[in-house]
């Protein structure tokens, strides 16, 4: 139910600053409007990121700022606030609540669903679209962890820009921030959150280009349908999967797409596409690569439906639909229960730590990719230099706490290390590569973080096992101010 | 017997009660505003237009001889100031406990979690209930000036109701938004809820007693709820918060009761009809109150928000009390409460300089009538600034002299909110003529303006810079309000004969 929720929030928030706050500012194309919200806060992100003030005041003043001005010079004859009109709108809304004219208006709004529910290829796409969504909507709802480290990065650099603190401009987040403040979401939830979208958008942006060149209902559904179809069985990478090159891609698609009807708004979906990634995406290569056979075939099929009745046109199309929507969702290579580069549990911990606990009141010893899930929220220490730090600690001793500021500290340490992706240690270029990236490195550290707590539990009865299974287990120590330390 | 209508009939039986009309078009006027329509004299009193009843019955008033005019009572600027201050003394028993017991109706020696709760509940209360209490006491004093009794009580406790609902529905959406954004946790937003809930409560019923001018009973329900505080956390020590609770519930029910006797009385001396409940037509009429209210408490609170949110990245909570930067503030506020005297006897001897200067000029040169009291305002105003200025430099001296602010920051933003305060109340004497003049949407731009600079400039500042800093997004807004709102009425005391008379102030 969390999960839903926080999902709605990310999605209704991008809704919001993408789609519909600049389109009830100033109608027109919604792609093109899309492009241009992207373009401004892609921008807007990573200036402010740069200075440390992507603060959400300052963030939520320019928003309402650029939607006040597309309002106004969207409308040349209301551009300064005029009191009358303004009088003249509010007695408009006191007539149509006294005189329930809403009544009307929902008749209406039904009609022009109802006009879009008889458009059958409208009808399939979004059933594609909407595949796409509760496909790659499971694996965030059902973990906390990403699937690759990429995301990880991702998260903590948003979140780094979310707290104002020292950020390198990241292209793949600066757009996210502002949907991070209005979501009320930290980075991790908003990189989690956003890759379904992505993966949406990226489907229903394969048709849209078909459509946008051919004009034609067939090609788009097919193109989508093909899209989906790759990505859903033959792609290597699984469905969690979301990394910059699928978000470049997608603008690049778009770009594609609009390239025939504006070339500004082409070229201005290429430089967010090069902002996020800089090259030319892989991830975009297999969308491209389905318009060769998504156009001729669409059109082919086309030309046979046209021959038929048309109820069995739309018959076959929904039968085909549903095919491929069951498809996808039958597909074989599920990810991977645990890891890449976290355990689940070790994620789930990190997270309910965060949202339980007073901010900042504790510390969490665990590797880097943790930090993800709490940052903003408590302190870190990375598990490495607590290994190497406690070996000059008495940690025996009964009188010694744990030198840090905040009253509890908990300690993540995996029973069972990790099997990530491996390196052999000759390749180990420093001690972080050593300590994660290499089985005997890993082992290593987790032995002597375990080794050390074992010695500290000994003396201290106050320490706790707040967590553990048969993978990892994470400790509840109380520690206190420097001054307190021997 | 003739039927005459009620001017008419109150001009031949108290001639003195009734101004001798300029001409038959003034008298015309008068009809009308009687309620005596064109088809009304037809149907009713037998004349084919109103205009020819009122041809018809003019050469007879004329013949009646001019009715001596009272005397205008004579202006007593100080009497005036010493009520005007007396809105203020509520905060001055407040304060004088406060010396005394260490803490008050609320505020006092608290941690500072808990001190962020109770003040997050406290200024939210102010800006939830002020747009509601400045409409209430709109229409309130509307229906009881215009002798319609029953109908300005029934009005009255409606909005009471209306604040009462606000306050809970806000209250279950703070709720919500907390479930969801995390602000507080559980215990203090509770607390918070709490004071919301009681304070706001408060400000509902003081309302009533300042609308119907009983400052005393205000004052005396603020006693009674400080007195609760003591008995219950020094009598049987219950947590400090707690007995605040209860103690400004103890004080809202004594001013509600005090309230609603006074209303019941006045209800029930009158008959009078009661019009029915039109939510959305009474909401679109009373919204620029609505809205003032909303942004005055924005304007004079904002400033506290951005300073106690400005780099919470390291605390406990998204919010921290600052209590160096509330105190200076504080130390500040006595000059707006030396100062808040000025509005009143100000706004009193503006309307006694208006009413004394009219019947001095011709009725078809209103320019000298709006030139001189353009003048007036000019000179008043140069009178106040100064001496608001050096009065406040008076108790930033003494406020460095005696120690109460040791800190170079203290002082520095005591400086500041001192240079602030006089613009705020510049703006509310302003405020005040515009609202008598029935001109409250010009306000608005001002405000709004003013809300929008403090909180911007606040917000940058500090969060480049430190949290004092929003003191200056304080100066910023409090100028603006104040010669923003001085602009506006200079503007209209150029047509004052006409604003004059459009109001019926």
């Amino acid at each position: 139910m969390d999960a839903w929720i926080e999902f709605l929030r990310v999605a209704g928030a991008a809704a919001i600053l993408f789609a519909i706050g600049p389109y009830l500012s100033a109608p027109g194309n919604p792609v093109h409007i899309f492009i241009r919200a992207v373009l401004f806060f892609e921008v807007v992100g990573l200036i402010l990121g740069s200075w440390r003030l992507a603060h959400p005041g300052i963030l939520a003043f320019i928003a309402i700022g650029w939607l006040s001005a597309l309002a106004i010079f969207s409308r040349p004859h209301d551009w300064l606030y005029d009191g009358f009109v303004s009088k003249e709108g509010f007695l408009r809304i006191l007539i149509w609540i006294e005189e329930r004219q809403w009544r009307g208006q929902v008749t209406q709004w039904s009609s022009r669903l109802h006009a879009i529910r008889i458009r059958p290829g409208v009808l399939l796409l979004a059933m594609l679209t909407f595949t796409a969504l509760l496909a790659w909507l499971r694996f965030p709802l059902s973990n906390f962890r990403f699937f690759e480290g990429e995301s990880y990065w991702r998260a903590i650099s948003l979140q780094a820009m979310l707290l104002g603190q020292s950020w390198m401009p990241d292209g793949s987040v600066a757009f996210l921030a502002v949907v991070g403040h209005l979501a009320g979401v930290d980075g991790s939830g908003v990189i989690r959150w956003i890759v379904p979208l992505v993966a949406t958008g990226m489907v229903a942006a394969v048709g849209y280009c078909a459509w946008c060149w051919t004009g034609r209902i067939a090609p788009a559904w097919l193109a989508s349908v093909l899209y989906l179809l790759y990505r859903g069985w033959i792609a290597s990478d699984p469905l969690a999967n979301s990394a910059k090159g699928e978000l470049a891609a997608l603008f690049w698609v778009i770009a594609a797409g609009v390239f025939r009807r504006s070339v500004i708004h082409a070229i201005a979906s290429a430089a967010i596409a090069i902002m996020i990634y800089q090259g030319f995406p892989r991830a975009a290569v297999p969308a491209f690569l389905v318009y060769p056979l998504a156009i001729p075939l669409g059109l082919f099929v086309e030309w046979i439906a046209t021959r038929l009745p048309e109820k069995l046109q739309f018959c076959g199309a929904m039968v085909a639909t549903v095919l491929c929507c069951a498809m996808v969702f039958a597909r074989p290579h599920a990810p991977a229960a645990e890891g890449p580069l976290q355990y689940e549990s070790a994620a789930r911990v990190a997270s309910r730590i965060a949202k339980h606990r007073p901010r900042n009141t504790y510390m969490i010893v665990a590797p880097t990719p943790d930090l993800a899930m709490f940052q903003g929220h408590g302190w870190h220490l990375e598990l490495s230099e607590f290994v190497t730090r406690s070996r000059d600690w008495p940690v025996e001793s009964p009188a010694f706490r744990f030198p840090f500021e905040p009253t509890e500290t908990f300690i993540f340490v995996e029973k069972e290390p990790l099997a990530e992706p491996a390196i052999s240690p000759a390749m180990a270029v420093d001690t972080s590569s050593y300590h994660y990236y290499t089985r005997m490195g890993r082992t290593s550290l987790q032995f002597q973080a375990a080794r050390t707590m074992a010695l500290y539990a000994r003396t201290h009865p106050a320490t706790s096992v707040y967590y553990e299974d048969d993978r990892l287990i994470v400790y509840r120590a109380e520690s206190g101010p420097l001054s307190q330390s021997p | 017997m003739p039927k005459y209508p009620n001017c008419l009939t109150i001009w031949l039986d108290e001639p003195e009660s009734w101004r001798t009309p300029l001409d038959p078009r003034d008298l015309a006027v008068r009809l009308e505003t009687d309620g005596v329509t064109e088809s009304v004299a037809k149907a009713e009193y037998g004349y084919n237009s109103t205009y020819e009843m009122a041809s018809h019955w003019y050469p007879k008033m004329r013949e009646l001889p001019e009715a001596p005019r009272k005397p205008e009572a004579a202006a007593r600027p100080i009497f005036e100031h010493l009520k005007g201050t007396g809105f203020t003394m509520p905060l001055a028993v407040c304060c004088i406990v406060m010396l005394f017991f260490g803490f008050s109706l609320w505020g006092g020696d608290l941690e500072a979690d808990v001190a962020a709760a109770v003040a997050v509940g406290t200024i939210t209360s102010f800006i939830v209930t002020g747009g509601i209490v400045q409409a209430m006491a709109w229409q309130g004093m509307f229906y009881l000036g215009s002798a319609d009794s029953r109908m300005g009580a029934v009005t009255v406790l409606r909005w009471c109701g209306y604040g009462v609902a606000t306050l809970v529905g806000s209250s279950a959406v703070g709720l919500l938004l907390n479930w969801q954004f995390a602000f507080l946790p559980g215990p203090l937003l509770f607390l918070a809820i709490g004071f919301y809930l009681a304070l706001g409560s408060l400000w509902l019923a003081t309302g009533i007693l300042y609308m119907l001018d009983e400052h005393l009973l205000v004052t005396a329900s603020i006693a009674v709820g400080i007195a609760i505080v003591i008995v219950f956390h020094l009598g049987f020590t219950w947590p400090l918060t707690h007995s605040q609770i209860a103690g400004v519930f103890g004080a809202t029910a004594f001013a509600a009761f005090a309230g609603y006797r006074r209303l019941k009385r006045r209800y029930d001396e009158e008959a009078g009809r009661i019009h029915n409940r039109m939510l959305t037509r009474t909401l679109f009429f009373a919204s620029p109150y609505l809205s003032y209210g909303f942004l005055y408490y924005l304007l004079l609170f904002g400033d506290r928000i951005i300073a106690w949110t400005a780099h919470t990245e390291t605390a406990s909570m998204p919010l921290v009390f600052r209590g160096d930067y509330e105190l200076p503030l504080d130390i500040a506020l006595l000059g707006f409460i030396l100062s808040a005297g000025w509005v009143h006897a100000s706004t009193h001897l503006f309307f006694a300089e208006v009413r004394r200067h009219l019947p001095l000029c011709a009725t078809d040169s209103p320019s000298a009538f709006n030139s001189h009291m353009g003048q007036f305002y000019l000179i008043r105003l140069l009178y106040f600034l100064p001496v608001a200025l050096l009065v406040n430099l008076v108790i930033w001296f003494v406020a460095r002299g005696t120690g109460v602010l040791p800190s170079g920051g203290s002082l520095w933003i005591a400086g500041i909110a001192l240079c602030a305060y006089p613009f705020l109340t510049l703006g509310l004497w302003n405020v005040s003529v515009l609202f008598s003049l029935a001109l409250p949407s010009a306000v608005l731009p001002a405000a709004g303006a003013a809300v929008l600079l403090d909180i911007t400039s606040g917000y940058v500042l500090t969060r480049v810079l430190t949290h004092e800093y929003a003191v200056v997004g304080f100066l910023v807004g409090a100028t603006i309000f104040g010669l923003g709102t001085t602009i506006t009425l200079s503007r209209r005391i150029e047509r004052l004969d006409y604003y004059y008379f459009a109001s019926g102030a």
